[in-house]
């Protein structure tokens, strides 16, 4: 235990310095920009003689490059982001009401589409040859060649327009329904804490297309890989040994279990990283107004303040969910050298 | 593994092998003839389209299939019909154009990077940063660098052609760079440095041809991911504009009326992009069976 622990230690410390280098590219994020930042905030202002120069030292872009990326690292560390443009609110605050929501949806969706693919998974690796494994290479074609986006649209014109199940792709509550209090800015919980019912089933209602669309999309690969490990494991010595000895198949699904995890581990980590800007689009056609969304429209609108936050935590997401993908390794497979 | 460098030698011989190899799979069969009407349509498709594909008539907006306007008519009053056997020029073009330059590229540097990797000189180290440069750009959300980047540089296909192939060169760059590793272990690279060959020379007849087949196999799939990235970014707005005939940005013109119950403008783009996609991910496995067998 004390092996991994300080392997855990050591790879935590390892986020520092990727910390940096994403700060670092965020920060010229703002010097690749074509336009001036100080004329795209002061708009018509700019052409006052004068006023884009002060705008200038107030940003301080007229200062040397390392000194702005040290004052840049200060501001980030006070939670001083920026603010957005076109809000006017503090980035930090406004990525802080959106993300949440963005990984409700992501979350949740990816926990389904785990559990369906470890499960349907294992079934069809039982016959390789079966119908289950033909039908599900064609829908792994097929989930692999459909834009999700698209996705949704398909099944909010069946599920809204056509049978009129589910509610209309306005957001993440019904327009009648009125908001709870945020406190943790999770719909779905929000409304428990306020002992709201009708929010809850509204909230919930709201969530069952986007994830389906997404957990239709991202359910193929974790059943393409789970069902080749499995189909390959097992073949492998250990299994036909212990099959030989006559073990009970339960003991034998758990044996394969266990060491089909790794690769497994890895492409959930990569979906969920994926997800974070790879919802974007069906946050979109959802009118979800979660973190893809809002990123979106702040880069259409130029707004770079939110997109280089953004750009931060997505990054950061990003290392966090892979560095977690490392030590679930280490503990799920101790010959992962450490 | 020099296997692969025969298996594509007799591929290249005759047109009449790869034929029958393309009818001896019903699937592939049916890949390669969605690919070759796409594209036909890119290169004829504007000329046989019954109507102009960007001009709209607003007495047929939102008019449904039927024998004068095949898949109806979108809210503009443009026909969907001439609009999807348009789009493919562009989104062919923007991923054919954007994935042959990051395979050039990000094969060459793979073969840089890969045959000097481990050298305790300037050329091992720049082997080393062009591996975490690389590294560098995978880590990052591909969609939304995409975007932050199609953002910063403005739309427009020249943009979305380059920013994607930067975007693709990491992909290239390690699948060579990966064979390129083992292969430059063997007996008849040390053959090849012992008989005085310029590493030049080395690298481009002796490491390249057997090194490249994975990096080919893989600029099928990838150009089906372009595809839909093309159709993503022009979905938000961010690629190509209306009215040019683009597919995502067709679904994206069709988005709301699919609540509203119209759902021809959206379904066909989409399931262009869905038949063009897969059939490019049949072709990619087929290749990948084929040559790596």
């Amino acid at each position: 235990m004390g092996r991994i622990l300080s392997y855990i230690i050591r790879r935590v410390g390892l986020l520092i310095p990727q910390l940096l280098v994403v700060t670092l590219l965020s920060f010229s994020l703002v010097h690749l920009l074509p336009g001036d930042p100080a004329t795209l905030i002061l708009g018509i202002a700019a052409t006052v003689p004068g006023a884009r120069e002060a705008m200038r030292a107030r940003l301080g872009l007229d200062q040397p490059l390392p000194v702005q990326y040290g004052k840049y690292l200060q501001h980030l560390l006070q939670g001083d982001w920026g603010s957005s443009f076109f809000t006017q609110q503090p980035v930090l605050k406004d990525l802080a009401t959106r993300l949440p929501s963005t990984l409700e949806l992501i979350t949740v969706s990816l926990a389904i589409a785990v559990l369906l693919g470890l499960a349907v998974g294992m079934l069809a690796a039982r016959r390789p040859t079966g119908i289950l494994n033909r039908f599900l290479t064609w829908y792994g074609f097929l989930a692999g060649a459909i834009p999700d986006f698209w996705m949704g649209l398909l099944l909010i014109f069946i599920g809204y327009s056509v049978w009129h199940l589910l509610p209309a792709p306005i957001g993440q509550l019904s327009l009648s329904v009125t908001a709870p209090p945020a406190r943790t800015h999770l719909l779905p919980l929000d409304s428990v804490l306020a002992g709201d019912g009708t929010a809850l089933k509204s909230s919930l209602a709201h969530l069952i297309l986007p994830v389906l669309t997404l957990v239709l999309v991202y359910t193929a690969p974790l059943l393409k890989i789970t069902s080749v490990s499995v189909t390959n494991m097992q073949h492998s010595p250990f299994i036909v040994a212990a099959r030989a000895h006559g073990m009970k198949q339960r003991i034998i699904n758990w044996y394969i279990l266990r060491n089909v995890l790794p690769p497994i581990i890895t492409t959930i980590g990569v979906i969920y990283a994926f997800l974070l800007g790879g919802a974007v689009l069906v946050e979109t056609v959802f009118s979800w107004n979660g973190f893809g969304q809002f990123i979106v429209q702040s880069i259409l609108r130029k707004d770079f303040f939110p997109v280089q936050g953004f750009v931060l935590v997505a990054a950061a997401f990003t290392m966090f969910v892979y560095a977690v993908v490392d030590i679930l390794y280490a503990v799920v497979d101790p010959r992962v050298r450490l | 593994m020099s296997s692969i460098a025969v298996t594509t030698k007799s591929i290249a011989l005759s047109g009449k092998r790869i034929v029958h190899w393309i009818g001896s799979d019903v699937r592939l069969t049916v890949a390669v003839v969605i690919l070759t009407c796409m594209v036909f349509c890119a290169i004829w498709g504007p000329r046989l389209a019954p109507y102009n594909p960007e001009l709209p008539d607003q007495a047929v907006r939102l008019s449904a299939p039927s024998r004068h306007h095949l898949f109806g008519a979108d809210v503009n009053g443009f026909d969907v019909f001439s609009r999807v056997i348009s789009a493919p020029r562009l989104d062919l073009l923007i991923p054919a154009v954007s994935v042959s330059v990051s395979l050039a590229v990000g094969s060459f540097l793979g073969l840089l990077g890969g045959f000097f990797a481990g050298r305790r000189s300037v050329s091992g180290w720049l082997a080393e940063l062009l591996t975490r440069l690389m590294d560098i750009i995978q880590s990052f959300p591909v969609f939304i660098v995409a975007l932050v980047l199609v953002g910063v540089a403005g739309g427009g296909t020249q943009n979305v052609i380059i920013i994607l192939a930067v975007l693709f060169t990491p992909i290239f760059f390690r699948y060579v760079r990966g064979q390129v590793l083992s292969e430059r272990e063997r007996l008849f690279i040390e053959a090849g440095v012992a008989i005085g060959n310029s590493w030049w020379r080395l690298l481009s007849l002796y490491v390249l041809p057997n090194s490249f087949t994975p990096a080919l196999v893989q600029a099928s799939p990838t150009m089906g991911f372009a595809i839909l990235l093309t159709a993503g970014l022009s979905f938000v707005g961010a690629g190509v504009r209306p009215p040019t005939p683009e597919w995502g940005a067709m679904i994206a013109a069709g988005a709301e009326q699919m609540v509203t119950g119209q759902w021809w403008a959206s379904v066909f783009p989409g399931l262009a992009i869905g038949l063009t996609v897969f059939a490019l991910a049949i072709v990619g496995e087929a290749l990948r069976v084929r040559l790596e067998e």
